[in-house]
């Protein structure tokens, strides 16, 4: 579903690459999480494979589609939550969703009906018709969830998306990202929560220094991480190690 | 105090822009290059104002000889500069209180309370006193020059120092409370824009009834007759600014009066400052404390009323709706909107009741039989101001950080630059279209020459258009914190008003050789050559479009 071969990015002209010759297979219906330490590359890779940054060499495939030869026909497959919410302050939260709608070509029907939905779930009936300037941080990343789910992706990819998110929210949050795994579709998430990794999570990879270190499901990361009692303890070793 | 001094440099620095001044030095030889031209350009256009500004100083010096009181110069020098920088101090400090966006980051340092208010107070301040510096410097020198007073212009200098406090001590006091007004409006935003705009109007309409009643040749009379008869000047500036008495006791009298005179204004401006600061620290940091709250009433979304279209329509109404909410966007983008048909209306209307009306009926008169002239007057005019827009030469930096939403969307680039364009052409024709209308009224070309000049506006608007997004697409200016930056800041926007000049120029070219031959034939021409020349910008647009888009990285 998602598939990224010998990617690597260096930013200007700097000595040290960001991402250094990553390799990532992700299956149908996964959810993977993507750890690290700051610095490590993940918002990198992410920008990679959302088209923000080209990459410097590597492929990347998009539910068989090649972002790089063929960018739109990929981009139509990925919605993406940045980890800052930055967008147009100045429109509503329904015409930004609107926008969003009418770029990727959502079709009336299933629009209103999602819409409907994600306004109801996290409680922003009113908030829609504000201004995105009044929003707060959190309010701001679950309009950016609805925009991202309008057109129902195959793939899902979202950057740091916890933070700024209330318990309920959170929770909520995590509700759909089990539900678009169960409809066939991959959500692809880095985090600095290892529990939520750990619990939500079919695989992990950890990234340190733009190289992905380690990669498997919770059981596989503790057994080659000599039988560590918990994540915390393996991202610890393992990131420990590297320096 | 030490203290003080630390957060009056910082917001002094942030303000003039020195940390990324001395980015750009340090960074390398490109951005230096970028950073001189820059400079040279705003030399060009300072010097362009102020040779205007000699010369009218130059009448008014001669008027007041003919009054026979040369000293009412120096009147006139001080009362009006303080009315002046009434006007600069309150753009100023609104600058300052209303766009800064570090004012919430501020309010969390440890200062005492007040310093926010007097470091606001001080700034606006100094960029007054470089602003005085500018409106008396120039008049100090005709003085000299003229008169032949070296006293007086040493006397003007140290005059310099106080001579702003107590104009911007009164546009704190005007603007302050001004923004508390506007806090509570609903549609804050509009409001501000409207306010800019008719303030914008009446500054320019004023002007040009002013320089319309002016007659060549005959300035200085006019002055003298204005300041004598219209005007009574002595009483004016007496009755407008009263203190600008003692300026004037200062600058000429050579004995205690003088001395006496300094005292008093010393005196006046510190009593003028105490009474601002008490008057205005409070109310400003309350303002601070509640800046961005609305108080609207709120309303449920109702999603049957979504609305459908498609993504190069959605990028054109996303343009649209972003300039016109945000009073920067709109003052500085759409000024010639407003400009255009206030321009023609000013000089063929407002003058039709003096002579140089008739003057210029005749003009049109005259030029009847070479109707290819009055085309390219016509042409001229509009095109001169439709070239002032700022809306496609900052769209990409206006993205700023939401850049990132047009290259995560699958729309393709050309797709989303083609809403840009849509964006563009229709504010380049809200003020084309009412300007070609005004115009056709007051000089009445005949269809064939209309539909001409309307031919070649098209496809002008369209070259500006075109060449005007490539420009900024080049190099986005994407990393500003405020809106002011994205188009004020920009150089693109000045390069973008250049090239449209020139451009405006490449089209009338082929009548202007051909005038000799056959005009006919080159109306024909420069229609011909202008839709070419549209159509080629046009290409080196989209492939510009796919070269460059992918490398713009946020
Ligand atoms: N725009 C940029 N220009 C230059 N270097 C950058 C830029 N963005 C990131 N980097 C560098 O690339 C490396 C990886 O950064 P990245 O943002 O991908 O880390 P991250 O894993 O997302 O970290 P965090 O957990 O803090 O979000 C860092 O060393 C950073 O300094
Ligand atoms: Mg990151």
């Amino acid at each position: 579903m998602l598939s990224i071969r010998e990617v690597s990015k260096t930013y200007g002209k700097r000595q040290v690459p960001a991402v250094d010759n990553l390799s990532l297979e992700i299956k149908e219906g996964e959810i993977f999480g993507f750890i690290g330490p700051n610095g490590a590359g993940k918002t990198t890779t992410i920008k990679m494979l959302t088209g923000i940054l080209p990459p410097d060499k590597g492929s990347i495939l998009i539910a068989g589609v090649d972002l790089v030869k063929n960018p739109v026909e990929a981009k139509r497959k990925i919605g993406y939550v940045p980890a800052n919410p930055n967008i147009y302050e100045r429109l509503t939260g329904m015409e930004y969703l609107e926008f969003i709608g009418d770029v990727y070509g959502v079709p009336y029907a299933e629009r209103r009906e999602r819409i409907n939905k994600y306004m109801k779930m996290f409680e922003m009936e009113f908030s829609f018709n504000e201004q995105i300037r009044s929003y707060s941080h959190g309010m701001r990343q679950k309009l950016l969830i609805t925009g991202a789910l309008m057109h129902n992706p195959k793939v899902w990819i979202l950057d740091e998306p916890l933070t700024g998110l209330d318990p309920r929210s959170s929770f909520l949050l995590k509700e759909q990202m089990k539900e678009h795994k169960k409809n066939g579709n991959t959500v692809f998430f880095s985090t600095h929560i290892l529990e939520v990794a750990e619990k939500l999570c079919d695989r992990i990879g950890i990234i340190d220094k733009g190289r992905l270190v380690l990669i498997g499901t919770i059981e596989e990361l503790k057994e080659k991480a000599q039988k560590n009692s918990s994540l915390e303890d393996v991202f610890m070793t393992i990131t420990d190690q590297e320096g | 105090m030490n203290k003080f001094k630390k957060l009056l440099f910082f917001r002094l620095k942030n303000m003039l822009g020195i940390p990324q001044l001395k980015y750009m030095m340090r960074n390398n030889e490109k951005s230096r290059l970028y950073l001189a031209g820059f400079i040279l350009l705003y030399l060009i256009v300072a010097s362009s104002l102020l040779v205007p500004y000699f010369l009218i100083l130059n009448f008014a010096y001669e008027a007041t000889e003919i009054m026979g009181d040369t000293t009412l110069f120096i009147s006139l020098l001080a009362s009006s500069g303080q009315i002046l920088l009434l006007f600069s101090g309150i753009l100023y400090s609104f600058n300052s209180l209303y766009t800064s966006r570090d004012s919430e980051f501020l309010l969390s340092l440890p200062f005492p309370r007040g310093y926010l208010f007097l470091t606001s107070y001080v700034i606006a301040y100094i960029m007054n006193f470089f602003t005085s510096l500018l409106l008396l410097l120039p008049g100090l020198v005709v003085y000299l020059y003229k008169a032949g007073d070296a006293v007086v212009f040493v006397k003007g200098l140290v005059l310099s120092i106080l001579y702003p406090i107590i104009p911007v001590s009164l546009s704190m006091i005007i603007v302050i409370p001004i923004m508390h007004i506007l806090n509570r409006f609903k549609h804050k935003d509009i409001v501000a824009t409207v306010a800019g705009f008719v303030l914008m109007v009446l500054f320019i309409a004023s002007n040009m009834v002013f320089s319309s009643r002016m007659q060549e040749g005959q300035e200085a009379e006019f002055f003298a007759k204005l300041f004598s008869e219209r005007l009574d000047l002595p009483k004016l500036s007496k009755g407008l600014v009263p203190y600008s008495a003692f300026m004037k006791e200062l600058m000429v009298n050579e004995r205690t009066g003088g001395i006496a005179s300094f005292v008093i204004l010393i005196a006046l401006s510190a009593v003028v400052v105490l009474v601002t600061y008490l008057l205005c620290k409070r109310l400003y940091e309350s303002l601070l404390q509640r800046a961005g709250h609305a108080g609207k009433k709120e309303k449920a979304v109702d999603v049957a009323v979504i609305k459908v279209g498609n993504p190069r329509l959605a990028f054109c109404k996303k343009e649209l709706k972003l300039i016109l909410r945000s009073p920067v966007y709109a003052l500085n983008c759409l000024l010639n909107v407003v400009l255009g048909p206030l321009a023609v209306i000013s000089i063929f209307k407002l003058s039709t009741d003096s002579k140089e009306a008739l003057a210029l009926d005749a003009l049109v008169e005259a030029f009847r039989d070479k109707p290819y002239i009055l085309l390219y007057i016509f042409y001229g005019f509009v095109m001169l101001l439709t070239s002032l827009n700022l809306v496609p030469s900052t769209s990409f930096s206006r993205e700023g950080q939401h850049f990132w939403l047009t290259k995560v969307i699958p729309v393709p680039y050309v797709e989303q630059v083609k809403g840009r364009i849509y964006a563009s052409v229709i504010f380049y024709l809200c003020c084309c279209v009412t300007m070609t209308v005004l115009l056709q009224f007051f000089i009445r070309l005949k269809l064939v020459y209309f539909l001409s000049v309307i031919v070649l506006i098209l496809a002008s608007v369209l070259q500006i258009t075109y060449m005007s997004l490539a420009v900024d697409l080049i190099k986005p200016k994407l990393h500003w914190s405020t809106e002011a930056e994205a188009v004020k800041r920009n150089f693109n926007a000045v390069i973008g008003m250049l090239l449209s000049l020139v451009l405006v120029v490449v089209n009338a070219l082929p009548v202007v050789l051909s005038i000799k031959v056959n005009a006919d034939f080159g109306i024909a021409l420069s229609l011909a050559i202008s839709i070419a020349i549209a159509i080629f910008l046009r290409n080196v647009l989209m492939r510009l479009v796919n070269e460059r888009y992918e490398l713009i990285n946020v």
